[in-house]
């Protein structure tokens, strides 16, 4: 097999807030491999999101090392350049509400990798094009259904020619009609061979895209295993019970 | 609750509504209702808006000193009341007339007024009878028995009689009778017995004037009463050391004895009582005498058998001394307080418009110009020269010059008369030099008309002041000098020509003296020509010999006529219109324009070439030939100057000036309100500069408190807690007394009172904008600056491109009420001196006690430049608003 592309070592994260310290992370190792579909479920606050901004630096883990692509993220001088190698796509989108669809797939191509205005607009019509939104461009977030902007979003990230995406429930704040616009992007993004790591509990969309299932709970990883298997016969009873809560409600 | 009658007045409904409004529609009412309000309540508000704007007058174009003077008015007069401020001049004595019973048709009484009746009497009507001369509807002709012709309206004629009958004016004879109703006499009834009534036709008028108003107008006095050079003869009443009091015309008082009066009658002159409480009536008495004559005047005593009446009142003539050209008295030096000082004095108004030079404390006035003719060698006849003592050459010349064609009317034994287009012209015959007719030798008797082409000699005499080869010059007109002393000088210059004053009555040029009573300015600037000397085709020279007798040491000037070859014009066409071509000559800064009109020559490389053309078009032009004269000024190898404008000037006497403004360049006007940095100005520059300062330090501050730099965050901090808890104004007193005293002594940097004042409100603010900002940047969500990091742009990008647009929508509205605070806020640096709105209005109020308009005034413009800016926030708000 070849070398991973993000090697998450031994990663522990604290918080420390009024009401003491959470311990968010304790001890996660995970490896991702080029063009694999990785998909954490878990129950809320096991960590997921946080392990997902660890491996961009939006959160600094305590201790352990994440590598991405070669290079440690820990002490990184340039953190920018690794993250513009790595798109994430936000539960709550995260839209820039003052510029159009086409200016938020602009800006970050522009200031960070200074592409003439010609060059960023092309590449921004194509993105949009491709999530399925070419007559929108020039329409504001505000203007925008929670689908729409999601899709917005990941063109954003996919922009900048990123290596992996990390997606953070994408899907979590749509209404229902519109989940599946979204995954569909997201599932031919996947057969495009893009390395993602998505946190999700649309199992339809695990099923069809993931290689890989991670079970989190309470800042561990109990389990990583097959789509077929972690559906059929998860290891752990923790896992199990979860699948069950959200199977068969 | 729905339908209850009694809902109270719903005030939101009312913001709602005057919310959306157009704001365009609110600045219109506003400034409507503002200027309205000026306008209705007083002009005084005027007054106090310009002075709150700096007063800036109406443009820079003149960047001079600006006399005016008002039109002095002249009084002449009776004093009849003196007070110690101010005094009662009857400038109009009554008017009577006494109409006999049988002049008198009949009179009607027409109102009543002061216990004094008004009537009108319409007197007998005429007969006249003459000749018809002429008949239109509205008037006639008539040519009386004497030979006079008189006029008569036709509604004035009442009947007539026509001999004979029915004749009209294209009749040969036509004799006409005519009956005319009366005049009408209006007045106040005064006296009326058997024989008729006298009636006052004009009541006096009377003036109040205080004594400084009539010091002011004197100056002028002379100037109106009296004409160029006109003689003043009379006794002297009255002198200082500026002005004298002359009586031209004794009072003429008659003494009536009583027993001669045939008829009598009084009436009475009615005193100023409004003006002169107390006052006491004049009697008005006229009198028939059994002579025949009759006495009409004032009453000035009565006794039993003799009344003293003022026929006429005595006249005085108020002089200024300046005005004097000559002052012969007699007995010789006799003065005001000689009995009978019989003044004789020649008065002159002194034109002062070619004021040749001037100094400290004299002018050269150059009352007549000298005149040059140039006369062509081919026009001299003869010529005869005489040598002056001087050394000059006087010069009598026989010049043929004017020809005469025309009909030949008569030709009489000493004159010709041609008839020229209808206009009869005499020839001497002595003078012509040569004639010819048309057929040859026609006279004026034959049938035939006779025309007649004659050349006229004219004598001209003159000083030879240059001769050449193509004629002579001659001086024909010597100049006249007059050198007058600055302290003769009266200011008078009712006889300037005109466009020397504009309509206003203004004298508007350079200042070039001013003594401590006089004002010399120039009105017309001098202009000059300077030319190559290659360019002369011919040239004649005169002497202006200079007022050597009064001035010993002057110096001659040379008035030179030049025939200049035009000039020719090389280089690149840079633009052509209709009437002009603008031509780049190479090493020359500005294009030169040439006038088609003045063009002989034109050629074009290439041929034809326009602006167009590409490569660029040469062309060459010669200019026609011109004749430049004037005053020699400089001369050197190469080049020739001449003065060909001279300079024109003007002496105002300081007590005729009414209004004195002077301008320097760069002063505030309307049309350069840069330079206005007073009232208004100030304070919407300190306020602006002030927010720009304070929104920097806002900036900075915000951006230091959402800082994760404790170092930074705790400064700011520190910043914006100490300065929110200090007044403003202890701020600014920091700022102007402690801050600046401190740069001053340690760095060496002199802040101005502006600048104090701006550092010193921007620092304040700057702290509550800092709080401003970092609320705004809060306001972002950390979404926001997350998606923008995990993109790879770094902090500073993603504040600038993400963070601070967004934030800036959200504090537009904050700030625009912060500066609205300010604005309001900037009054307070008024404690540093400096002249601000709210200081001029303190300023006006304390010189004119008009404290109610001066503080409204203030108010209400404090209150337009708010409201117009809490408009504009709104409209920015709404412009910049995220569309949903
Ligand atoms: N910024 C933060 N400050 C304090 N606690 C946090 C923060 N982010 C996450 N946590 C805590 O860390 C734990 C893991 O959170 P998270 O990674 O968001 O879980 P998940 O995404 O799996 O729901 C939770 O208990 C959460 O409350
Ligand atoms: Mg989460």
């Amino acid at each position: 097999m070849a070398e991973p592309i993000i090697q998450i070592k031994e990663v522990h994260k604290r918080f420390r807030t009024t009401r003491g310290i959470i311990h968010a992370l304790k001890g996660v190792t995970l490896e991702v491999y080029p063009g694999e579909v990785v998909v954490i479920i878990g129950p809320s606050g096991s960590g997921k999101s946080t392990l997902l901004r660890c491996i961009n630096r939006l959160e600094h883990m305590d201790s352990g090392d994440i590598i991405v692509d070669g290079m440690s993220i820990r002490d990184a001088k340039n953190i920018n350049a690794i993250r513009a190698e790595i798109g994430m796509v936000f539960q709550q989108f995260n839209l820039f509400p003052d510029r159009t669809a086409l200016g938020n797939i602009m800006l970050a191509q522009r200031v960070v990798r200074k592409r003439s205005k010609k060059e960023a607009e092309e590449k921004a019509m194509r993105l949009l094009e491709r999530v399925g939104l070419a007559g929108w461009a020039d329409h504001y977030p505000g203007q925008l259904s929670g689908g729409q902007q999601q899709r917005v979003a990941i063109a954003r990230a996919l922009a900048m020619d990123p290596k992996i995406m990390l997606f953070d429930e994408p899907t979590s704040a749509l209404d229902p009609e519109m989940i599946k616009e979204v995954l569909d992007v997201m599932l031919a993004l996947a057969k495009d061979g893009m390395t993602m790591v998505v946190v999700s509990h649309e199992m339809g969309f695990a099923r069809a895209a993931a290689d890989r299932m991670v079970f989190m709970d309470e800042g561990e990883i109990i389990e990583i295993t097959t789509p077929e298997k972690l559906f059929t016969n998860p290891e752990h009873e923790r896992t199990r019970q979860f699948l069950d809560k959200i199977l068969h409600h | 609750m729905t339908g209850e009658r009694s809902e109270p007045i719903n005030l939101d409904r009312v913001i709602t509504w005057l919310a959306g409004l157009p704001w365009w529609v609110i600045i219109i009412t506003v400034l409507g209702v503002s200027v309205g309000y000026s306008v209705l309540t007083s002009a005084a508000y005027l007054d106090i808006i310009s002075f709150l704007a700096d007063d800036p007058v109406a443009s820079t174009e003149d960047f001079y000193n600006v006399v005016e003077r008002l039109q002095p008015r002249v009084l002449s007069g009776l004093a009849v009341a003196y007070g110690p401020d101010e005094f009662v001049f009857r400038i109009r004595p009554p008017t009577f007339v006494n109409l006999s019973r049988d002049e008198i048709e009949e009179i009607t009484t027409t109102g009543e007024r002061d216990g004094e009746t008004q009537v009108l009497v319409e007197m007998v009507g005429d007969e006249i009878a003459g000749e018809l001369v002429w008949e239109e509807p509205d008037f006639l002709t008539l040519r009386l028995d004497d030979g006079n012709e008189a006029y008569v309206l036709t509604d004035r004629i009442l009947g007539q009689e026509r001999e004979p009958d029915g004749c009209t004016d294209l009749d040969e004879h036509c004799t006409v009778r005519l009956q005319i109703r009366g005049g009408e006499v209006t007045g106040v009834l005064i006296a009326e017995d058997d024989y008729g009534v006298t009636v006052r036709t004009h009541d006096p008028e009377y003036l109040r004037l205080s004594h400084a108003q009539v010091v002011d107008n004197f100056s002028g006095v002379a100037g109106e009463l009296l004409n160029e050079f006109e003689r003043v003869d009379g006794i002297l009443i009255y002198e200082d050391d500026e002005t004298m009091i002359v009586q031209v015309a004794e009072a003429d008082i008659a003494e009536v004895p009583t027993d001669q009066i045939q008829i009598m009658r009084t009436g009475t002159i009615p005193c100023p009582s409004d003006m002169i409480p107390g006052c006491s009536d004049e009697t008005f008495v006229s009198a028939l005498l059994e002579d025949g004559t009759e006495v009409a005047g004032a009453l000035v005593d009565e006794s039993d058998d003799l009344l003293t009446v003022m026929v006429a009142e005595p006249r005085m003539v108020l002089l200024q001394k300046g005005d004097l050209l000559e002052d012969s008295r007699h007995p010789e030096g006799c003065g005001a307080d000689d009995e009978g000082c019989q003044v004789s004095l020649q008065l002159g108004h002194r034109v002062l418009t070619n004021v040749a030079s001037h100094d400290g404390d004299s002018i050269t006035v150059l009352v007549t110009e000298p005149v040059f003719v140039s006369i062509p060698a081919d026009e001299i006849i003869s010529q005869e020269r005489e040598e002056l003592p001087d050394g000059e050459v006087r010069v009598t010349v026989q010049r043929s010059g004017q020809t005469i064609t025309g009909v030949l009317l008569v030709d009489g034994r000493r004159n010709l008369t041609i008839d020229v287009d209808g206009e009869e012209v005499r020839v001497p015959k002595e003078s012509v030099v040569s004639e010819t007719r048309e057929p040859e030798g026609c006279t004026s008797r034959d049938e035939e008309t006779c025309h007649i082409t004659v050349t006229v000699a004219s004598e001209l005499t003159g000083i030879l002041s240059g001769e050449s080869d193509e004629g002579i010059m001659l001086r024909t007109v010597d100049p006249v000098y007059r050198i007058i002393p600055l302290s003769q000088i009266a200011g008078d210059f009712e006889d300037l020509e005109p466009e020397l004053l504009s309509q206003e009555n203004n004298a508007v040029g350079t200042l070039v003296h001013e003594a401590s009573d006089v004002f010399i300015i120039r009105v017309t600037d001098p202009e000059y020509e300077t030319f190559r000397r290659e360019r002369i085709m011919s040239e004649q020279r005169g002497v202006i010999p200079c007022p050597r007798d009064q001035d010993p040491d002057c110096e001659d000037q040379v008035w030179v006529t030049v025939r200049r070859r035009g000039e020719v014009i090389v280089g690149e066409l840079t633009q052509e219109s209709e009437r002009a071509l603008k031509i780049r000559v190479p090493g020359q800064m500005q294009s030169v324009e040439v006038a088609l009109n003045d063009i002989v020559y034109e050629d074009r490389s290439p041929d034809g070439c326009t602006t167009e053309t590409p490569g660029g078009c040469r062309v060459l032009v010669a200019l026609a030939n011109d004749t430049v004269q004037g005053v020699l000024t400089e001369e050197t190898e190469e080049w020739v100057t001449l003065r060909t404008v001279d300079p024109e000037y003007i002496v105002l006497r300081r007590a005729s000036i009414e209004e004195e403004r002077r301008r320097e360049p760069g002063q505030c006007a309307l049309n350069n309100l840069g330079a206005c940095d007073r009232g208004i100005f100030l304070t919407l520059r300190t306020t602006l500069m002030g927010f720009a300062l304070a929104l920097l330090m806002g900036l900075i501050g915000g951006l230091f408190r959402v800082s994760s730099n404790p170092v930074l965050y705790a400064l700011s901090t520190l910043y914006v807690e100490i300065v929110r808890g200090i007044p403003l104004l202890v701020i600014l007193l920091y700022a102007g007394f402690v801050f600046s005293v401190w740069l001053r002594d340690n760095v060496g940097i002199e802040l101005s009172d502006f600048q104090e004042a701006t550092i010193g409100l921007a620092f304040g603010y700057g702290a509550y904008l800092s709080e401003v900002f970092r609320a705004g940047i809060q306001s972002i969500s950390k979404g926001q600056m997350e998606a923008a990091r995990s993109l790879g742009m770094s902090y500073t990008q993603a504040m600038r491109h993400v963070i601070l647009p967004q934030a800036i929508r959200v504090i537009l509205p904050p700030l625009g009420n912060d500066f609205i605070s300010m604005l309001k806020d900037s009054a307070l640096i008024s404690v540093l001196a400096l002249p601000d709105l709210l200081q001029m209005g303190r300023l006006y109020i304390s010189r004119t006690f008009r404290a109610f308009e001066g503080y409204n005034t203030v108010a209400l413009l404090y209150l337009v430049m708010t409201l117009f800016l809490s408009l504009l926030v709104r409209v920015i708000e709404k412009r910049t608003a995220l569309p949903k």
